[in-house]
């Protein structure tokens, strides 16, 4: 006779979650790197120009209203 | 009783009655049971069915001109309780502010909040929202000299030709007809005094009949009431109360849309929050009242493959999203990306969303309803709409949304993004025409103001108390009498009007003697 079950449903189901994210993330991660090789370049070059308009201490930033503290992350600034 | 008026039944209408309601939408079927219950002799008459049809849908076809609108045979309903048959349930009262002039809306209100809060417990009750009730202006942190959080309460909604259908039926004080179509109003001598309104069925050959009432009330909406009363033009050539060319005129809907994009940098329960401005900001900013609430983007149907290439093409941290987006180029996430990946998994993380904004309209002598040449089924000239906005109009849209940004970066809530058309010189609101499917419209359903209230004939069309200006018995429910639009849903408060209206006719009416006897 088999012995009962020690762990409940629920944990396995837990297990198999988790299980399952991971294999999900390995996924999205060959397939990224599989597509990557694919990609254009990165379009900063051929990006619109940034325009910068001052509004008192905030910024207009194409179209974004943004705070001095951005446009130095930004590098805009 | 109800009854059709293509059938014999009809020769109920052969006597006079108190009162003639045309249109039975929220204001007409209101003042109806509001006089009935008072104990007056009331015809009901409704030109639409119980259900939608397209011989009477097909009535509310017309051109569009202006600005671009949604069909105007799609925009509206008519049936048997009008517009509460396809309305949301979003229910508001128009803030006591909105009814006061002010610099930058010169023409208001000839009366206040005051007037329609008598009103509020059985509007409530007909809305169902339980007790009468005040929006609460609650707190918005960091905000409260710019915003106030208006919140809104929601009818589950209330169809009332549903509703009010077996009551209407049963009323030995209504006699209510479907299929009725109003082709003319018959003035007495005078020029002043309506003395019978002519219906007919839809069948071709149906010569019509008349009413005959004391009062006749136009309750058939912001389109159909000034289209009526420009076609009745036989006795009176610029039409019936348009002695000084004002029906039609001042036409505001709430110009409303989403404006702006939003990404938001962390999860924050801000779903609740409808920012709307205070008095003293619209009044240091000249600009009109309006209202904002933002929401979650709509999840945009993208395949696992697409979401996962997008998820791991697009940066994560805060600051590499919002320059993603300011470049734009492949690395914008808007549509999908690490968005729509997360959101999968984790509908809080990394969210955006828009905002939308619903604002109130400046009131302008072209934005109006006119004639077309094309004639409908019984021969009466559709209607043209001109929709115009004016300067203060983008202003407002424009001061609102960047006040919003502002403060959303201050608090480091979010960052928006303004649309590029609201940035040039003449802004012009981006085209909608027929795209009520489509969800991309610039209006809320809502037509004002087209026979506006005003104490002064030369400024509109009804006097405060709904009687035509220059007509002794002719007076006009819905939202056509709103002084002036404010951002507010309006059937609430055209059921506060009609109830006032209800009220005023039973003030007005026993003196003219004739009532008497129906009252016993």
């Amino acid at each position: 006779m088999k012995p009962p079950r020690m762990r409940p449903r629920g944990a396995i189901g837990m297990r198999r979650a988790v299980r399952s994210r991971r294999s999900l993330l390995k996924s999205a991660m060959m397939l990224a790197l599989g597509v990557s090789a694919g990609l254009p370049a990165p379009a900063t070059a051929a990006a619109p120009p940034v325009r910068i308009i001052r509004q008192g201490k905030f910024f207009l930033v194409n179209g974004w209203v943004l705070t001095a503290e951005d446009l130095r992350k930004l590098r805009l600034l | 009783m109800i009854l059709d008026a293509g059938s014999p039944d009809r020769g109920a209408f052969a006597r006079p009655f108190d009162i003639c309601i045309v249109g039975s939408g929220p204001a007409g079927m209101t003042l109806a049971r509001s006089l009935a219950a008072k104990g007056f002799d009331v015809a009901l008459m409704e030109g639409g069915s119980f259900d939608v049809t397209v011989e009477s849908q097909e009535m509310y076809a017309g051109e569009i001109v202006g600005l671009d609108y949604m069909d105007l045979d799609v925009v509206r309903i008519r049936v048997f309780g009008g517009c509460s048959e396809h309305w949301s349930g979003r229910t508001g009262v128009i803030p006591a502010h909105d009814f006061l002039p002010m610099p930058q809306r010169p023409l208001a209100w000839p009366i206040t909040k005051a007037d329609l809060d008598p009103y509020q417990p059985e509007a409530s009750e007909i809305f169902e929202l339980g007790l009468a009730w005040q929006p609460p202006d609650l707190a918005l942190p960091q905000a409260e000299e710019r915003f106030r959080n208006i919140q809104f309460r929601q009818s589950p909604p209330v169809r009332m030709g549903q509703k009010y259908r077996d009551e209407i039926a049963a009323s030995p004080r209504i006699t209510a007809a479907i299929n009725a179509n109003l082709v003319d109003m018959r003035l007495g001598p005078d020029l002043a005094t309506v003395e019978s309104a002519v219906f007919r069925s839809y069948d071709p050959a149906d010569p019509g009949f008349t009413v005959s009432a004391r009062v006749f009330a136009l309750c058939l909406g912001g389109f159909e009431t000034p289209r009526m009363m420009l076609n009745f033009n036989s006795q009176k050539p610029a039409g019936i109360g348009n002695d000084n060319d004002l029906v039609g005129r001042y036409f505001c809907e709430h110009p409303s849309r989403e404006m702006a994009l939003a990404i938001y940098t962390h999860r924050r329960e801000i779903m609740q929050d409808n920012y709307s401005p205070t008095p003293e900001f619209m009044e240091r900013e000249g600009i009109l009242d309006f209202i904002m609430r933002v929401t979650w983007r709509d999840r945009a149907p993208k395949s696992l493959g697409d979401s996962l290439k997008g998820a791991l093409e697009c940066a994560t941290p805060f600051t590499e999203r919002l320059g993603a987006k300011i470049r734009g180029g492949p690395r914008d996430c808007l549509w999908g990306g690490d968005e729509e990946f997360r959101r999968l998994h984790d509908p809080d993380a990394y969210p955006s969303g828009t905002v939308w904004m619903a604002c109130e309209q400046s009131l302008i002598r072209d934005s109006r309803v006119m004639l077309a040449e094309e004639t409908d089924a019984f021969g009466l000239r559709r209607m043209r709409l001109d929709w115009k906005l004016d300067e203060i109009d983008y202003r407002t849209m424009l001061t609102g949304l960047t006040a919003l940004g502002q403060h959303f970066a201050e608090q480091d809530i979010g960052r928006i993004r303004i649309p590029d058309w609201l940035l040039v010189d003449n802004p012009r609101l981006p085209g909608g025409a027929g795209a009520v499917h489509s969800g991309d419209w610039n209006g809320g359903y809502h037509q004002m103001c087209t026979t506006r209230m005003a104490d002064d004939p030369r400024e509109g069309v009804v006097d405060r108390n709904c009687r035509v200006h220059g007509m002794d018995n002719l007076y006009i429910g819905g939202s056509s009498v709103f002084g002036s639009p404010s951002y507010v849903n309006p059937t609430y408060t055209i059921v506060q009007l009609a109830l006032r209206l209800g009220d005023h006719l039973g003030t007005v009416l026993p003196a003219g003697g004739v009532v008497g006897e129906v009252l016993q």
